[in-house]
Formats: structure tokens, C-alpha cells, sequence
């Protein structure tokens, strides 16, 4: 418990340098607003885009049309990724012919093959969609993958001895066994979909986080843009919370073993 | 927290260019010895010249080595897709000289970047057009109420748009505007996502195979809506090497004299920097206006300063930038004197 | 092989072999001629165990000792069904083994129990899975957790739990099953000596009131002796049967002799005779 609370003061003392570094380089005026934003004129563009809007929407609209595209595109990866992530590890065949196509496209940059989802699901939420979607999908069925693959042999041995059947055995054991994978998977894919927020939002958005930060940044206005990524830091951390939190839940057992 | 570092850094990309740029300063510093006792982060054996490829003087200069055996300090070209990339290295100080956009500059100036506007590469036509499609139904800048039309945001096409739209009296907000890079701008024609769009070439040649113009930039300049290419200096540069900045000038003066007197070797050494035909070049050039260095003088110091006020407060009007600077400070802001040197 | 040592088994009651409640004339498992070979790193067949035959009889308790590397294990998992001897045929009850299935429940060294469930879950896991009326299962489960003491700990999480413990649900939710034989693979070897002598108690009763037969592998000679009815070493590399011998100490221990047998002459004498024999491999 003790180690618990030095490590909570370490990370409120983190925080508190950093921002006390913002506010003595920004004070000190060797640096030019566009390249460092002082926390002043930050908190003024937040003040001002909470009463105002940036470009025709608030600031709620903007946080809530990426956070619909992150959990939309979030969730149609977890009903995929995870059941064919635990077949794939379950059963060779179906990982042959998965893993081929997610190696190929898993270390290409998003942008590469932005333009073509573009030309085929054109420049509406789709496309958007499915770049966070294709985004989000390798992580988790990675970490599904190598979560069946670890499991020992015995769990599978003993549960086939105890007269349960190949299916008995998926959803009583394969899924179970590999949770703890699996949220490492999703953790890590919540991390990819965010990152990949920004350039889903480059093409045909009007209203978004990563759209919001990319305007500001073509007319140099940094203090938005620092806004807009502390912003979108603190949603990330707060979604990775959730994550985590469910871990906890469902995952008791883990590190307990 | 590490995620959100990564985000910060990813996004906070003038961070990381102001990085960048110190770096390799410093790295040039170490050659030359001990001797350098100045303070200021400016090393004096490079010069930076960022060139956006745009068709004008820059691409002659380039096919004729000018920058590399003219200048009077080793060169380093650096290509830059958009303007905004520009900004940003100057503001780091990265660049030192560059082409630049009109409406980019006037933002750059208005954003507090210490920069000198000194030649005008050239002031746009037809080259960058409102192109719509040919069954959309819309004849005039009238007919886009209702339909989506796209461009780069904060590029001079996007600015343009804006005008062309205001002038005629039109809100805004009834035309969907949306923010499409060139690349995507043809990806959403092609899938009739889009109705038209304001863009340049290349993707305005393909767009033309099935889409005719509505009105360009030529037309628009006429209203006094000038969008142009003009050649920056960042000014602790230019006031440390005047003579590299007359030097560049008198390059880009050899070049225009090639676009004006003899169009088909320019667009032939055009089309060989750019890999494109000479057909292409040759017609890419009939779409800008390329001013000789008398006329320069004149518009800058005539029109210039109001051009980069009139761009500026319309950004300011659309909530894009907090301020713009006044048509005094603007004026401070160009400067004709490397033309002058240049050809005493 | 008449050793002399051995003899000695016979002699107390005159009747030889006392029986241990075996039935000989019941046979459940007969394993004929076993060979399994596996391939070597250069492609080479190295053999793990070699030529095993014998019977197993209802009722039996056969430990299997051996040196470590002797292919204990590979037989264990041929009987189970895990793996397919090379050549050889392994019967239970006249029936060819293939596959796995609940006749034969095995209890591992590393009890693998779901940790997703509780202690009453997992115990209940063999017969839900094989689709015993709920009521049914919820009977034998608390029955079972009470035949190894664990009724108080039926909801517990797995990780709440001690190695001996862990050991005890293991056994539990295999016995549940009532499979024909009882497979366990140096089920306490991972234990301290305390609950070691413990958990050999509540198998060793298990066996004697339920007279279920049990197929036990370990490397420890005393355990052997103090659990075994019967006792079959293996040589090393490959495995092959080197002793197979009655004792009688487990069923002494459980008519009420007490573990003090171990400090008899007899008991000595035999796991001296046994530890050479390992120990000479």
C-alpha cells in the first residue's frame, strides 16, 4: 500500500514538472506562440471554443463525433477481431489464411491505404470507419491468437478427460484462458484506433478531435492544437481507465495465479 | 501516460521540427571550428530553400543549377507539399528562404512569424479552377447552394472558393464545404461523393476529363481577389545575408525571363523537373501570370500589402487565425529593395 | 527374477499377496507390446519407451517409479489418450483406447484448474459438460467436495487457494466423474512434505473405500511403497519394465497400521532394494 501512494505522488509530481516547465519556458518568451502555446492562451482557446464553437460545432459535438467513430469501429473490431482471433489460434487452418492477410496490412502506415478506402467506401463515415476498424482489428486478433496458443496443453487435456466436447471446450476454457490476452488486445487496440483518430479525420471531416487539430495546425494555431491533444490525451487515459476497470472485473484472477 | 505522450508528439509537429532544426544546425556548426563565437542559432555556411514545385521561375532556376552554383553558400533544397509545412519551418526556423502561398503568408505574418515577402513568383489564373462535374446540373458559382464541394483547407484554393462564394452574395454555409487533399479530392469525383472541387494541377487536368470550370483565380483577381506565390525570406536570415537574397532574386529573374521570352524551353525544362510532358507544361504555364521585375516592384509595393490585409482579415472573419496584422505592419512585411539590388 | 527381498512379500499371511482388494481375474487395462518413438533433432527415432507390456486389474493402485527421463509420463499419456503409441495396443476393457475421454480421469503435477470458475464450479465441470441434470450435478458436487474436505472453500476462487488444495479440487472434480481408472501424473511432487502426507492419505482412502483403480507416477520411492499395491519401475531411456512387484504397506496403512510402517524393517528393506534399483540405472 505504501509503494502505492509514493508511486501516485511520483505521477502527480510528473504532471506538476510538466506543466511547471510549460509555464517558465513559455514565461521566459524565448519561444514564439506557434511553437510553444503558453498554458494562458491554451486555457483561452479552451475557454473560447467551449462558448463558441470551433468552425460551426461545439466542443461536445467534436469530442462526441470521435468518440462514435473510436467506440463504433471499437466495437465492430471486439465482435470480429476477438472470435476470429480465438478461432484462428484454435484452429490452423482458419489462422492460415487470416494471418496471411493481417501480416500483410498490419505494418502498413494508415495513410498508405487511406486514399484506397476512400475510392471505395468513399468520403463519408465509412471510410472513416473502416480505417479505424482495420486499425483496431490486427492488435486485438494478435493478442487472441497468442492467448490461445499459450494456453498449455493440459487445460485442454484435462477438460477433454473431464468429458467436455470441442465446442464445450472453446467457450469454457479457450475463451476464459485466453482473457487475459485479450484485453491486452484491446487495450492496445484502443491505443492504435486513437493515434489512427487524427488521420481518419484528414479526409471530408467537418467536425472531430483529430479534424479539430489538423485545421488548427494549417492556420498555425497551436494553442488549439495543444488544447486539442491534451483533450484528446485525457480521453484516451480516461478510456483506457474503462478498459481497465472491466479488466479487473472480469480478469480477477490475474497475476493471482 | 505513454500514449498520451505519443499523441502529444505526433501532433505537436511544430515541436518536433524546431527539433529537427536544431539539430542540424548543429551538426553544420561542428565543422566550422571554434572561430564561430556568435550567439544566434543561425549557422552561416547553408542556406535551406524550400521550393513547393509550383510552375514559375523556382523550377527553371532549379533545372539550371542556379541555387546550387549562384547563391554564394552551399544549398540545401527541401520540397514541401503544402503550405502549411512551410509555416511551420519557418516558424522553427528550419527554412530559410521559400515559395509560399498567399493565403499561407498572410497567416504566417499574422501568426508572428518574422518573415519578408521579396518576389512574387507568379499570381495564379486558370491555375487553379472551380471544377464541377459536367451532369451536376450547376453553370455558375449561383448553382452551388446545396452541393459539396472540396478543397484543401487553408490553401489559396480554399480561399478563393470562399470568395467566389461570398461575392455572389451566397452564405457559406448553405454550399457543403469539404476539407479534401488533392489525392482524395479525385478519389471522392471518381465515386460522385463530391459535386465539384477548387483544386490545381495535376488532379484539375483529371478532373476536366468529365467536369468543366465554373470560374478561377484569373477571374477572381479581376474582383481583386488575388491569390499568388510569393518567395519568402525568414528576415534574421535575409538580414544576415543580404546578398544570398539578391543572389536568389537574380535567379528567378533569369528564370521568368525564360517563362516570358521563350516559353517552350521553360515549359521543356519545366516538364523535366516535374516528369510531366511538355505539353502539360507548356499549358500549365499559359495559367499563370508571371510579372518582370519592373511590375514587381510595382505591385508590391502597390498592392501587395493590401492583398496580404484582405487575406488576412477574411481568415480572421473565418475564426481561423485570432488576428491579423494592420495594413501599416503588412507593408513592413515586403520589401522590393533584393529586387532593386538585383538589377542595378 | 526371484529375489530374495521380493519373496519376503509373501510370506506373513502365507497366502501371498494378500490381495489389496485386487481383483486378478478383472482385468481393465491391458497394455501389449508399446513402443513410442519420437523424432530427434536430426530426424533420427528416439525411442521413449520401449516393449511395455502388463495388465492392470481392477481395483489396483500401480505406481509407476523411475528415474527421471524414463517415459513415465509418456506412458501415463498414452493411457490418458493425449498421445498414440508408435506401436503396441493399449486396451480397457477389451476396448481400444483412442482419444481421450471421462473413463479415464487424469489428475496433472500442475492441477490445470479453471481459474474463471470457483472451487465448486470446476468440481462440477465434468458432469454439466457431459449434461447431468442440474440437480443431479449439484448433489454429487457437494458430495465430492466433502470426500476431500474442501465443503468450506466450495466458493473460493481458485487463487485463494493452497498447492494441497488445488490438488484436492483436482482430484474431486476427476473422481466426480466416477471414471473407470484414476490417471495421475506426479500429482504431489510440487508439495511440502506436511501437505504431501496429507493429500497421500485422502487418495489413499479414496482408493481402499471407493476401490477404484489408480495409475499413479512418481519418482519418489517411499510414496510409491506407502501408496502402491503394486509397484513397476521403468529403466532409463528407453523406458522399459525392469520390476513389477506386489506390496502390501498401503493396505496395512489403511486397515489402521499408520504411516509408522515406514519405520519397519520390512518397509526399509524394500525401498532400499528399489533405490538401488532405480539408482543403478
Amino acid at each position: 500500500m505504501k509503494s502505492k501512494s509514493t508511486e501516485r505522488k511520483l505521477t502527480i509530481a510528473t504532471v506538476v514538472i510538466i506543466f511547471a516547465a510549460w509555464i517558465a519556458v513559455t514565461n521566459i518568451g524565448s519561444f514564439s506562440e506557434t511553437i510553444i502555446p503558453s498554458p494562458q492562451s491554451v486555457i483561452q482557446a479552451f475557454v473560447k471554443i467551449v462558448r463558441d464553437g470551433y468552425k460551426g460545432n461545439t466542443l461536445i459535438t467534436h469530442i462526441a463525433t470521435s468518440m462514435r467513430r473510436l467506440i463504433i469501429a471499437y466495437a465492430l473490431v471486439v465482435v470480429t477481431a476477438v472470435p476470429l482471433g480465438l478461432l484462428s489460434g484454435y484452429n490452423s487452418k482458419v489462422r492460415a489464411v487470416l494471418e496471411t492477410i493481417i501480416e500483410f496490412y498490419r505494418p502498413l502506415p494508415p495513410l498508405a491505404y487511406y486514399t484506397i478506402l476512400v475510392l471505395w467506401m468513399g468520403i463519408d463515415e465509412s471510410s472513416k470507419l473502416a480505417l479505424l476498424y482495420l486499425a483496431g482489428f490486427a492488435p486485438i486478433y494478435i493478442a487472441c491468437v497468442s492467448g490461445v496458443m499459450r494456453i498449455r496443453a493440459d487445460y485442454i487435456n484435462g477438460a477433454y478427460t473431464l468429458g467436455a466436447n470441442k465446442r464445450q471446450i472453446f467457450f469454457y476454457v479457450i475463451f476464459p484462458a485466453a482473457l487475459t490476452d485479450i484485453f491486452t488486445g484491446l487495450r492496445t487496440a484502443l491505443g492504435v484506433e486513437y493515434t489512427t483518430l487524427v488521420a481518419a479525420e484528414m479526409v471530408a471531416a467537418t467536425a472531430g478531435m483529430g479534424w479539430l487539430v489538423l485545421d488548427a495546425s494549417n492556420y498555425l494555431r497551436s494553442d488549439i492544437v495543444f488544447m486539442g491533444v491534451i483533450i484528446m490525451g485525457i480521453t484516451g487515459i480516461l478510456l483506457d481507465k474503462i478498459i481497465r476497470i472491466l479488466e479487473n472485473r472480469i480478469v480477477h484472477w490475474k497475476g493471482k495465479a | 501516460m505513454k500514449r498520451f505522450l505519443s499523441i502529444l508528439l505526433t501532433a505537436a509537429t511544430v515541436l518536433t521540427l524546431s527539433a529537427c532544426g536544431s539539430s542540424s544546425s548543429s551538426t553544420a556548426s561542428s565543422d566550422t571550428a571554434a572561430s564561430e563565437t556568435d550567439t544566434t542559432k543561425d549557422t552561416n555556411d547553408t542556406v535551406v530553400i524550400g521550393t513547393m514545385n509550383l510552375v514559375n521561375a523556382d523550377l527553371i532556376a532549379q533545372y539550371e543549377e542556379y541555387y546550387e552554383n549562384e547563391l554564394g553558400l552551399p544549398v540545401k533544397l527541401v520540397t514541401f507539399d503544402s503550405g502549411k509545412d512551410v509555416n511551420t519551418a519557418l516558424a522553427a526556423g528550419s527554412v530559410d528562404i521559400s515559395e509560399l502561398g498567399s493565403s499561407p503568408s498572410a497567416l504566417g505574418l499574422s501568426s508572428g512569424t518574422d518573415f519578408k515577402v521579396f518576389w512574387i513568383g507568379d499570381i495564379l489564373g486558370a491555375a487553379e479552377s472551380l471544377v464541377v462535374k459536367n451532369d451536376s446540373g450547376i453553370n455558375s458559382v449561383q448553382d452551388l447552394v446545396g452541393k459539396k464541394i472540396a478543397t484543401p483547407f487553408a490553401s489559396t484554393s480554399h480561399y478563393s472558393l470562399l470568395n467566389a462564394i461570398k461575392s455572389e452574395g451566397i452564405n457559406e454555409n448553405d454550399v457543403t464545404l469539404l476539407d479534401l487533399q488533392p489525392a482524395d479530392i479525385y478519389a471522392a469525383w471518381q465515386r460522385g461523393d463530391i459535386d465539384g472541387a477548387y483544386i490545381w494541377y495535376p488532379v484539375l487536368d483529371q478532373l476536366l476529363e468529365d467536369g468543366k470550370v465554373i470560374t478561377h483565380s484569373g477571374e477572381l483577381a479581376e474582383k481583386d481577389i488575388i491569390t499568388g506565390d510569393l518567395n519568402v525570406v525568414r528576415t534574421e536570415f535575409a538580414e544576415k545575408h543580404p546578398d544570398v537574397v539578391v543572389n536568389y532574386v537574380k535567379a528567378q529573374i533569369k528564370g521568368n525571363n525564360l517563362l516570358l521570352n521563350d516559353s517552350e524551353t521553360a515549359a521543356a525544362e519545366i516538364a523535366s523537373v516535374l516528369e510531366i510532358s511538355e505539353e502539360d507544361a507548356a499549358s500549365q504555364i499559359t495559367q499563370y501570370e508571371y510579372l518582370t521585375a519592373e511590375e514587381q516592384i510595382d505591385f508590391i509595393e502597390n498592392k501587395l500589402p493590401s492583398v496580404l490585409k484582405n487575406t488576412a482579415d477574411f481568415l480572421v472573419e473565418q475564426d481561423s487565425i485570432k488576428s491579423a496584422l494592420s495594413l501599416d505592419e503588412f507593408k513592413d512585411k515586403v520589401t522590393t529593395e533584393y529586387i532593386e539590388e538585383a538589377i542595378k | 527374477m526371484a529375489d530374495e527381498w521380493k519373496e519376503k512379500l509373501y510370506e506373513p499371511s502365507g497366502e501371498l499377496i494378500a490381495l489389496n482388494n485386487v481383483k486378478y481375474d478383472d482385468t481393465l487395462i491391458s497394455i501389449k507390446d508399446v513402443d513410442l518413438a519420437y523424432a530427434g533433432v536430426s530426424g533420427e527415432d528416439i525411442k521413449a519407451i520401449e516393449d511395455i507390456n502388463f495388465n492392470i486389474y481392477r481395483g489396483e493402485f500401480v505406481c509407476v517409479l523411475g528415474p527421471s527421463g524414463c517415459g513415465k509420463s509418456t506412458l501415463l499419456k498414452i493411457l490418458a489418450g493425449f498421445i498414440k503409441p508408435t506401436s503396441g495396443v493399449v486396451e480397457l476393457d477389451g476396448k481400444k483406447i483412442e482419444g481421450t475421454d471421462w473413463h479415464r480421469g487424469v489428475v496433472f503435477q500442475n492441477p490445470p484448474l479453471f481459474e474463471w470458475f470457483s472451487v465448486r464450479d470446476n468440481v462440477a465441470f465434468g458432469p454439466k459438460m457431459r449434461g447431468i441434470p442440474k440437480a443431479e450435478y449439484t448433489r454429487l458436487t457437494d458430495e465430492y467436495l466433502e470426500k476431500v474436505g474442501l465443503s468450506d472453500f466450495a466458493d473460493k476462487k481458485i487463487y485463494e487457494l493452497s498447492g494441497g488444495m488445488k490438488q484436492r479440487v483436482s482430484i474431486a472434480r476427476t473422481l466426480i466423474n466416477d471414471p473407470e481408472i484414476l490417471l495421475m501424473d506426479e500429482p504431489f511432487g510440487a508439495l511440502d512434505a506436511l501437505t504431501r502426507e496429507n493429500v497421500q492419505d485422502l487418495t489413499r482412502k479414496i482408493w481402499w473405500s471407493s476401490g477404484k483403480t489408480i495409475f499413479f507416477i512418481t519418482h519418489d520411492v517411499e510414496e510409491a511403497l506407502l501408496l502402491g499395491s503394486r509397484i513397476i519401475v521403468l529403466s532409463k531411456h528407453p523406458g522399459r519394465v525392469i520390476e513389477d512387484i506386489s506390496v502390501t504397506f498401503s493396505r496395512e496403512i489403511a486397515e489402521g497400521a499408520g504411516t509408522d510402517i515406514k519405520f519397519t524393517d520390512t518397509f526399509y528393506k524394500y525401498r532400499e532394494k528399489l533405490l538401488k534399483l532405480i539408482n543403478s540405472q
